[in-house]
């Protein structure tokens, strides 16, 4: 253990916190409004946003599991770069909308524009709880990500003594959002993302030049694991694998509450629009993280002897820190360290308050109690974040580390099968709601079927269609068998006749601008 | 303002389908497989596109925050 490392890691670590709480004297707003609280009074503009939202995107995982993935399995691990790009052309088209309708009904969360749009609590609840439900792990895997450094500072990770770091930075996080709110984890995003662009750019950089050069790192690599698997025999093999990753999970991301809330709090359609230009940037950042995996591979990180132990236990999450202990000295060791560890405190933050937004306009005061205040409702949701981050640590302290990462693994499948109520709402009420409540059971069920066929170890499925075999990735699969019977079903509601649920929205409210438009329209 | 400007969007997506056109090794830059520095390169590219149609298409209403809706948030909901 390095009294550099820990020293410069603590004193960032204490230098957030002190912002989180000064934070909610940041654009001072009534913290006892839900949108004050839950989406910091919708003010961010075109960097804020861009810090919070890239802060939000990429998490203390994100930098552990990519590079991991490259580590273990290759190219294959790439898919996030592909991922991160197309998320960008479909949210320019239709985050604004969303943004649009949200601001002039006055919704938080993407169940609350469902119950508006297609008029049904019960759909709203279905999304609802598909959002909590796949955030919660995801909190959990931010824990994760700082045990996993904490452990490679030198701190012990067994028994009471190895779970107090983490107890003990969730309960300060916890004390500063409940404070702050949204504010919080938006002003520590700028230091989280300053610190992990200084990591990485000199990571790709100083690395290869002492492992003599990117040549040398990719000679390391086994001829299979350079490259896609090509199709062969009529199996699509890794083509069909690495495409429907990247689209599926490109489909699935704005559908996250944690993103929702972070794309909600912008000032203006165009914040979010001139985003989407300028977050590709952390996706030229994450390809960079990703090759650090082939460094590690190089450096030969895991046949070291003092890194045995720790890769026996976190496997190929361990590659990355093991790479910076090696190749790092100890002040930039704390630095590089500090910032994946904050990286876990941002998008957990959000994350908890995306959950307790869901929660207390979703479920709370949607079937328990309607009448509640405006800080009625901001005192539940505020309780409730601190619950879910209670409930992460026991998660990540109480079960083995491997549920999480399924838990996970499932969220993405579960998350994207909202698309329909949420992205296609968005565009049209051809569907009825309860053909979309059919399809998104049917999205959850078959996709988790397919997911435990798999021992819950990988998301895919190899698809049998007329002699090809498709192996894809489970959400995308999942997701078109939900928008059919969403369509089956619609058919079947038109030919019976069955009522159509109202829709509180009109056309205007998901265009630009033109307030004064929507207001006589109505 | 032209609709079709939209379409542009496909772009990337049509990249990343055809995945036969950047699976290869060769020619590398700077060590690096072509593979992964293609995909590298797919990010600013991918941003120019979505700046393009930004632009082509671009509402100046849609800079400012709604101002008859940010009034009514206190009574909304």
């Amino acid at each position: 253990m390095s009294a550099v490392a820990v020293g410069v890691f603590i004193f960032f670590f204490a230098f957030v916190t002190v912002l989180g709480f000064v934070a909610a004297n940041w654009r001072k707003g009534d913290l006892n409004s839900l949108h004050e609280w839950g989406l910091g009074g919708r003010r961010f503009g075109t960097w804020i946003s861009w810090f919070l939202i890239g802060g939000d995107l990429y998490t203390a995982y994100t930098f552990v599991a990519v590079p991991g993935l490259v580590f273990g399995a290759g190219a294959i691990g790439f898919f996030a770069l592909p991922y991160t790009i197309l998320i960008y052309p479909l949210a320019f088209l239709v985050i604004p909308r969303l943004w649009a309708v949200s601001r002039r009904h006055g919704y938080v969360t993407a169940a609350d524009f469902v119950r508006g749009r297609h008029g049904s609590r019960w759909l709203a609840l279905a999304v609802a709880v598909t959002g909590i439900l796949a955030t919660m792990p995801y909190i959990a895997l931010q824990l994760y990500g700082i045990e996993v450094v904490v452990a490679a500072l030198g701190f012990p990770t067994k028994g009471f003594i190895g779970e107090l770091p983490l107890i003990i930075s969730f309960a300060i996080l916890a004390a500063y959002t409940y404070s702050s709110g949204l504010r919080a984890p938006a002003l520590i995003a700028v230091v989280k993302d300053l610190l992990i662009y200084l990591t990485v750019i000199v990571a790709v950089i100083v690395i290869p030049m002492k492992l003599g050069g990117y040549g040398a790192i990719f000679a390391n690599v086994s001829p299979e694991k350079l490259l896609l698997k090509p199709p062969a025999d009529g199996n699509l093999n890794g083509y069909s694998v690495y495409v429907t990753l990247a689209i599926g999970s490109a489909c699935a991301l704005f559908l996250y509450p944690h993103m929702v809330t972070a794309l909600l709090s912008a000032n203006s359609a165009n914040t979010i629009r001139r985003n989407m230009i300028l977050l590709p940037a952390y996706t030229f950042l994450l390809g960079l993280i990703a090759l650090l995996g082939f460094m590690a591979l190089a450096a030969g990180v895991d046949k070291l002897p003092q890194y045995a132990d720790y890769f026996a236990q976190y496997k190929s999450s361990f590659a990355v820190p093991a790479l910076f202990l090696e190749m790092f000295p100890s002040w930039f060791v704390g630095i590089a360290f500090a910032a994946i560890a904050i990286g876990a405190l941002v998008p957990a933050a959000i994350m908890s308050i995306a959950a307790a937004n869901l929660f207390t306009r979703n479920i709370y005061k949607e079937f328990v109690r309607r009448d509640c205040t405006p800080q009625q409702e901001t005192q539940m949701a505020k309780f409730v974040s601190l619950v879910v981050k209670v409930g992460a640590i026991v998660f990540i302290v109480g079960l083995p580390q491997q549920y999480a990462i399924q838990l996970q693994l499932l969220g993405g499948v579960w998350i994207i099968q909202t698309l329909p109520a949420v992205f296609l709402g968005l565009y049209t009420r051809w569907f009825d709601s309860r053909g979309l409540l059919a399809g998104w059971a049917t999205g959850m069920i078959a996709g988790t079927w397919a997911v435990a066929l798999q021992q819950f170890k990988a998301p895919t499925y190899a698809l049998h269609f007329f002699g090809w075999t498709i192996p894809g990735y489970v959400a995308l699969y999942a997701v078109i068998l939900n928008i059919i019977v969403a369509g089956m079903v619609t058919l079947m509601a038109r030919k019976l006749g069955w009522s159509r649920l109202p829709d509180e929205t009109s056309a205007a409210d998901y265009a630009d601008g033109g307030a004064v438009r929507s207001v006589l329209s109505h | 303002m032209n609709k079709k400007w939209y379409w542009l969007l496909l772009l990337p997506y049509f990249a990343v389908m055809w995945v036969s056109s950047y699976n290869a090794a060769e020619p590398a830059l700077l060590g690096i497989p072509f593979f992964y520095w293609y995909q590298l390169l797919g990010t600013p590219l991918s941003s120019l596109v979505i700046y393009i149609v930004y632009r082509a298409t671009y509402n100046p209403d849609a800079d400012k925050p709604d101002a008859h809706a940010v009034a009514e948030m206190g009574q909304q909901r």
